[in-house]
């Protein structure tokens, strides 16, 4: 079975919901080793961050449906890395 | 019972990262509380001086004002506080180009107001019953002596709570409302004199 390995999403995110707060509860998702935050831009009311997520299993609905209750907005899915191993 | 109190303070932690609705909240109970207090001081400042001598009639009007005051300041924060947040969440929704109805961003704002106007309605309501309570339970004109006393030590406390708001020297802060009561005191004495 084929898993998702790794994901790195770009997303804008409210400035006053804290990053590190989204950031430990994605890393709370079942099938997440762990999660990286990358604050690439600040704007008036938003930041705007790069996502990296590697775990055994990711589950790409259960990472939207966090991104959307928290209130952030999934820009794009910039890379996923699939299969029994992670490459590149 | 732990994990639930747990989950529900975290919770308030995060919806206060989100919202800043502690600052609020002080703000709200400290200027309502005094405005209750105030007008409660200056009621019972009055039947003093002019020897009303029912106690009842005492509690029934005081109440009667501060339930008036509570439900003004439930009323008018609960309109005010959603108006406001509704604009913040309508330009939020606009930079992120997305809805944000059902999102813990929403329910974070939406309990900001409800709890702001709670604090706002409650409050008066709480230090009214507080600077009532000797004539419940100790004969006039005593009670009236006690009242007044709980009165300038609530306006004292209430400053001091300041204080440590804003790391200033407590006692000053503390006297400086204290003489906001000592001085309604005086005007409300006079002009019942004249």
């Amino acid at each position: 079975m084929t898993t998702i390995r790794r994901l790195v999403l770009d997303v804008m995110i409210p400035l006053n919901v804290p990053s590190s707060e989204l950031a430990l509860k994605l890393s709370k998702l079942t099938g997440v080793d762990g999660v990286d935050l990358l604050v690439t831009e600040v704007e008036h009311r938003i930041e705007k961050a790069k996502i990296t997520m590697e775990g055994e299993n990711i589950n790409l609905d259960g990472v939207r449906a966090l991104l959307d209750k928290a209130g952030a907005s999934l820009q794009g899915v910039d890379r996923i890395t699939c299969g029994k191993r992670v490459v590149g | 019972m732990f994990a639930f109190i747990k989950r529900h303070a975290e919770r308030l932690r995060y919806y206060d990262a989100i919202t800043g609705m502690n600052k609020i909240l002080r703000r709200y109970f400290v200027m309502n509380s005094f405005d209750g207090a105030l007008t409660i001081f200056g009621l019972l400042l009055a039947s003093f001086a002019a020897g009303v001598k029912d106690p009842l009639l005492i509690v029934k009007i005081g109440m009667g004002t501060a339930i008036a005051i509570g439900f003004s300041g439930l009323t008018g924060a609960l309109l005010t506080e959603r108006a406001e947040r509704l604009r913040e969440i309508k330009k939020m929704e606009l930079a992120l180009h997305r809805r944000l109805d059902n999102t813990d961003y929403k329910r974070a704002y939406d309990f900001a107001a409800l709890i702001t106007a709670a604090v706002d309605g409650l409050s008066p309501l709480l230090v009214a019953t507080i600077l009532l309570s000797p004539f419940f339970i100790i004969p006039l004109p005593h009670a009236y002596y006690y009242a007044f006393g709980l009165a300038l030590v609530f306006f004292f406390l209430l400053g001091v709570f300041l204080g440590e708001v804003s790391r200033e020297n407590l006692i000053l802060t503390g006297v400086k409302f204290l003489f906001a009561g000592v001085a309604c005191m005086g005007i409300i004495l006079f002009l019942e004199g004249i």
